[in-house]
């Protein structure tokens, strides 16, 4: 250990000019905010800043340099025989001399900090972007990072510096395997970027930094203890050394990866949103993988028979986008990047064991909205300002509409049975909040036109709901229900309310259920289910001891899923109580607790009423002839 | 041959750079005590040897063994008791001889610094300038200095008066001598001043093209070596093996090595001895060596 | 004494023969005289840049030989006494010496006259206290 000591001290001393330097550059943020043309922001942030930038830029040159030279530099000046020939054992000599190099550097990254540091105590860094605002929190961890990042950048310096001194042909399979590992590094990030699983590319990339770290770290041991003085035989030990562990790391983040990309829906860690179908018993699917960061997955998952599958997800903010099922439930299409822009894919669902195939549809930017066709046949897409049809088949554009973006409203778009773009707006007066307006809208892509149905405008209209057929819409205001003729206009029924609407639902044969809230300081809460005809006039009503009421779906004609929570608040899984609701005789079936309707407003041709999820985490299935559930998906802690 | 293991013990040692090899085989001995000079011409493949011994290289095959410890493996604590001279000084540039001195006294188990105070001043080389900046005379001999302070029981110098003018030469060779007086100090080292070898060297080697092409202690190489003068013919001539052979106008002159001392010398037969360069230089290249 | 002693590279007798007979010549010649003091090993390798070794090597011999006197303490000297020789030893040792002179004589080409004046030559030298 002496012979250590000696050499870090040897390195040190030798250099001390070098922390003088580092000293007088401290000195230079203390008169930054006295330069012309420097105004603006207080100068303790000013001086604080500058001592910050300069202390970066400064570390690196160092780290740089010493790495360069502080074995290199000898060895290729023949200077590294006057260790050799004393009694200092190979690996005192290597980390003698790299401990010298990473002591200098933080000493002078802390005298540069110093002064700015005396004059304003408390360096506060993380409170603007020009002080590194969102990844560096406090001094102590910015000089940790600082002295992790400086050892490295000296090991890597020294590595490349090996290879460039020895001047032999050498060089060029280390570039080549450069060339190699950088490619395979980038072309694995950048699968994880398309994906969108970023917290785990840059995990990945700072595996693959700490193992360049420490490959470095050995390839520079095993020359100096091996290759000892000769330059040649150095660089020969050190390349394969560097290039095994680099090519470990390499294919580290490879696995890696691919280990986060290559999910199923039982390493979720969280159902974040569930999509049930109009009909069939797939479902779409998308939540964070567990334990793989930001990743966020979509499938496609067959309740049925448990088969999954991963398909593309949309941007995060469009969560609601993708996938699209058409309206029969045979097939459901979404969209993958690929290259600058997105492509089609679909799935045929009525073949069990169908894979995804790939359309000749595609956009170069991600439509705000979708909807696909009866049997799959043509996609309608809302991209960049234009409503555009597209053939599914031959990818060959139907009609193209010019069509402002939705901002500001709630837009849905459906295929009819017939083939025809049904389109429902609402929009709301940016004048005077109050007043709602409601228009129907139809495209006929044979004809390229969009013909408007109808409109309605009234004010104090919270929601537009539409009717399963599109003839009739729904008008919600907070304690009055009203229901329109959508191509008249007409007024059909209005039906006012003593508590709150909560919500307005269709059910397959045209009824109408309304779900009311009776918040009364005497009474815990109650919610009145109203069973309302087609025509708007009220058939019978159904009340509750809760204060929350989710309507789920129809597993049979007048048999009904809900949930009931007899305290709002939390949104914990407790408290809820699922059962169902037989219309007819107005029974109740208890399901189970904990249980809240996963596939709302869904009929009896989908698995959606019969679905449930506890919490986040569960979802499970009704069997209706049994009555039990069966756990479909239970999330996974992360490990 | 000796049944203990020399101080040095280098038995068929290979080194080889790529295609060249640089060192064929070579095997010797250095008994404790001893005074070894290795010699060859420039390429020969000394340094190469050298760099063997201090643990630098490591042999293709064969190995060198110091202190009965293999020279490659071990080569930290073997140089805890070996003083090193090397060919071209070294030592860093900006340090003073004595930063350069407390630097090494921190790696040895003995450290004479008075002794060392006292060569430096008997070399008369400041101790606070930095070590670049002295003459290359002072370099070399600062280098000896610090190759002795450790008290070592061996000395390697590759060349170490390379390059230096005839009194630096001396006083690294009479350095050399007083430690051999006080302490008997086993020395290994190269050299092309064959003059100043010749009278401290006890073992003599000479390397040729990487071959060990004599290994001999110097008082029998002295004895059998002899250049003679003859006209005419001389019958025996073979048996004297001799190497350089060379018609003058007036005779023969031939460098002959296998002289019998206690034969007298046949009649008409000019004989006389040799000095070390003349040795070598029959040795490493006969048709040179003969002529006078 | 080192002014007087000389090694000849091209001498084929070894170094520590030329010192010993060196030393030995330089007593017969009366250039040192008995009980005078000799440099110490160290000084005498010093001065001729010979190896130490050799030189001891050299004053064994003479030691042995009672030549010189070692006294603890105090250094080497000339010894008082020449060494006793038996008269057959003195005889052997004459007898070699003058093989060797009379065959380089008669390589030389000399004739007896030359070479017993040679003979008488040195012998005067020596007797005066020059040097050869």
């Amino acid at each position: 250990m002496r012979g250590f000591w000696a050499v870090l001290w040897r390195e040190i001393v030798e250099r001390r000019l070098l922390l003088l330097a580092a000293a007088l550059v401290g000195l230079v943020p203390l008169a930054v905010p006295f330069l012309p043309g420097v105004t603006g922001s207080d100068p303790g942030e000013i001086r604080t800043g500058t001592a910050l930038a300069l202390c970066l830029v400064v570390t690196a040159v160092l780290a740089l340099t010493l790495g360069a030279t502080v074995i290199a530099g000898d060895l290729s000046e023949r200077r590294l025989g006057f260790y050799f020939s004393r009694p200092l054992a190979g690996w005192a000599i290597w980390a003698g001399k790299l401990a010298g190099a990473a002591v200098l550097c933080q000493g002078a990254a802390l005298l540069v900090l110093l002064p700015a540091m005396l004059l304003d105590p408390r360096i506060e860094i993380g409170t603007s972007w020009w002080m590194g605002e969102g990844w560096i929190r406090d001094l102590p961890t910015f000089l940790t990072a600082l002295a992790i990042g400086t050892v490295i950048i000296v090991l890597v310096a020294h590595v490349a510096s090996t290879m460039v001194r020895s001047r032999s042909s050498w060089i060029l399979l280390d570039l080549a395997a450069a060339f190699t590992v950088a490619g395979l590094v980038w072309s694995e990030r950048q699968l994880l970027v398309r994906k969108e699983a970023y917290a785990a590319s840059i995990w990945g990339l700072a595996g693959v930094l700490a193992l360049l770290g420490a490959s470095s770290l050995i390839a520079g041991g095993v020359q100096v203890l091996r290759g000892r003085t000769d330059l040649r035989r150095g660089h020969r030990l050190l390349s394969l050394t560097f290039w095994m562990g680099m090519g470990l790391a390499a294919l580290s983040f490879a696995v890696y990866a691919h280990w986060v990309i290559e999910v199923t829906p039982r390493d979720l860690s969280r159902i974040g949103s569930l999509l049930p179908p109009p009909s069939g018993t797939w479902i779409g699917l998308r939540g964070p993988a567990a334990g793989r960061g930001d990743y966020t997955p979509s499938f496609l998952f067959d309740t049925a028979s448990g088969r999954s599958v991963l398909i593309g997800s949309s941007p995060m903010y469009w969560w609601w986008l993708q996938p699209v099922f058409s309206p029969d439930g045979r097939r459901v299409a979404w969209l993958e990047a690929a290259g600058d822009g997105v492509d089609l894919k679909i799935l045929d669902l009525t073949q069990p064991q169908a894979q995804p195939v790939a359309t000749r549809v595609s956009f170069s930017s991600w439509p705000s909205r979708m909807a696909l066709a009866p049997g799959g046949t043509r996609l309608a897409a809302l991209v960049r300002s234009s409503l555009t049809v597209t053939d599914v088949a031959t990818g060959r554009l139907l009609s193209a509409v010019p069509f402002p973006e939705p901002a500001e409203e709630f837009f849905t778009m459906r295929f009819t049975p017939e083939g025809r773009l049904r389109i429902d707006e609402r929009l709301r007066d940016a004048a005077s909040l109050s007043r709602s307006r409601f228009t129907a809208l139809e495209l006929d892509p044979g004809h390229g036109r969009l013909a408007l149905l109808g409109t309605i405008e009234r004010p104090d209209v919270e929601e537009w709901v539409v009717s399963l057929d599109g003839e009739r819409v729904a008008a919600h205001s907070r304690s009055l229900f009203r229901l329109f003729a959508v191509r008249t206009g007409e007024l059909l029924a209005e039906l006012p309310l003593r508590g709150e609407l909560a919500n307005i639902s269709f059910l397959s044969d045209g009824r109408i259920l309304l779900d009311e809230r009776l918040l009364d300081e005497r009474l815990p809460g109650v919610s009145v289910l109203h069973l309302v005809s087609r025509d708007g006039v009220e058939l019978r009503r159904f009340s509750f001891q809760a204060a929350r009421l989710v309507i789920g779906g129809e597993v049979a004609p007048d048999r009904l899923t809900l949930a009931t929570r007899i305290q709002d608040g939390s949104r914990a899984a407790q408290g809820w109580t699922a059962f169902l609701l037989d219309l007819d005789s107005g029974r109740t079936t208890l399901i189970g607790y904990g249980l809240v309707p996963a596939g709302r407003g869904t009929g009896p041709e989908s698995v959606g009423p019969r679905l449930f999820l506890s919490g986040q985490r569960k979802m499970v299935l009704l069997d209706l002839a049994t009555g039990r559930l069966r756990v479909l998906l239970q999330a996974r802690s992360v490990f | 041959m000796s049944l203990i293991e020399g101080l040095i013990e280098v038995g068929g040692l290979t080194v080889r750079y790529g295609g060249r090899t640089a060192l064929d085989d070579v095997s010797f001995s250095v008994p404790a005590g001893a005074v070894y000079a290795l010699l060859g011409r420039n390429g020969a493949g000394k340094s190469s040897l050298v760099r063997c011994l201090l643990g630098a290289q490591r042999p293709a095959a064969g190995a060198a063994r110091l202190l009965g410890r293999d020279s490659w493996r071990e080569r930290a604590p073997i140089l805890r008791e070996v003083g090193v001279v090397s060919e071209e000084p070294d030592a860093p540039p900006a340090m003073t001889v004595r930063q350069i001195a407390r630097f090494c006294s921190r790696l040895y188990p003995r450290w004479d610094a008075a002794g060392l105070e006292e060569r430096l001043r008997r070399f008369g080389v400041p101790a606070d300038v930095p070590f670049g900046r002295l003459s290359k005379g002072q370099k070399g001999q600062v280098a000896l200095a610090l190759a002795l302070a450790p008290a070592p029981r061996l000395v390697l110098l590759d060349d170490p008066t390379l390059g230096l003018d005839p009194l630096a030469r001396r006083a690294v060779f009479e350095e050399l001598i007083v430690e051999l007086a006080d302490r008997g100090t086993t020395v290994f080292l190269t050299s092309h001043d064959l003059a100043g070898v010749e009278g401290i060297a006890d073992h003599i080697g000479v390397l040729r093209e990487g071959r060990l092409v004599l290994n001999e202690d110097l008082e029998s190489v002295k004895q059998r070596f002899r250049r003679i003068r003859f006209s005419g013919t001389l019958p025996g001539l073979e048996e004297l093996a001799p190497v350089a052979v060379a018609s003058r106008g007036w005779g023969v002159e031939a460098v002959v090595t296998r002289w019998d001392e206690e034969r007298s010398a046949p009649h008409g037969v000019e004989v006389s001895g040799l000095t070390l360069e003349e040795i070598f230089l029959a040795v490493v290249d006969p048709a040179a060596g003969g002529a006078r | 004494m080192t002014r007087l002693l000389r090694i000849e590279p091209a001498d084929p007798r070894p170094i520590w023969r030329q010192i010993e007979e060196g030393v030995q010549h330089l007593i017969a010649s009366g250039a040192l005289t008995a009980g005078s003091p000799v440099p110490s090993v160290r000084d005498l390798a010093r001065e001729l840049q010979v190896n130490p070794a050799t030189v001891s090597k050299a004053y064994q011999r003479l030691t042995e030989a009672g030549v010189l006197a070692v006294r603890r303490g105090d250094g080497t000297y000339v010894s008082d006494a020449p060494p006793i020789l038996t008269l057959s030893e003195r005889q052997r040792k004459l007898r070699d010496g003058a093989v060797r002179f009379t065959s380089l004589a008669v390589t030389l080409g000399a004739s007896e006259e030359e070479t017993a004046e040679a003979l008488a030559a040195a012998w005067r030298g020596l007797q005066e206290g020059g040097e050869e």
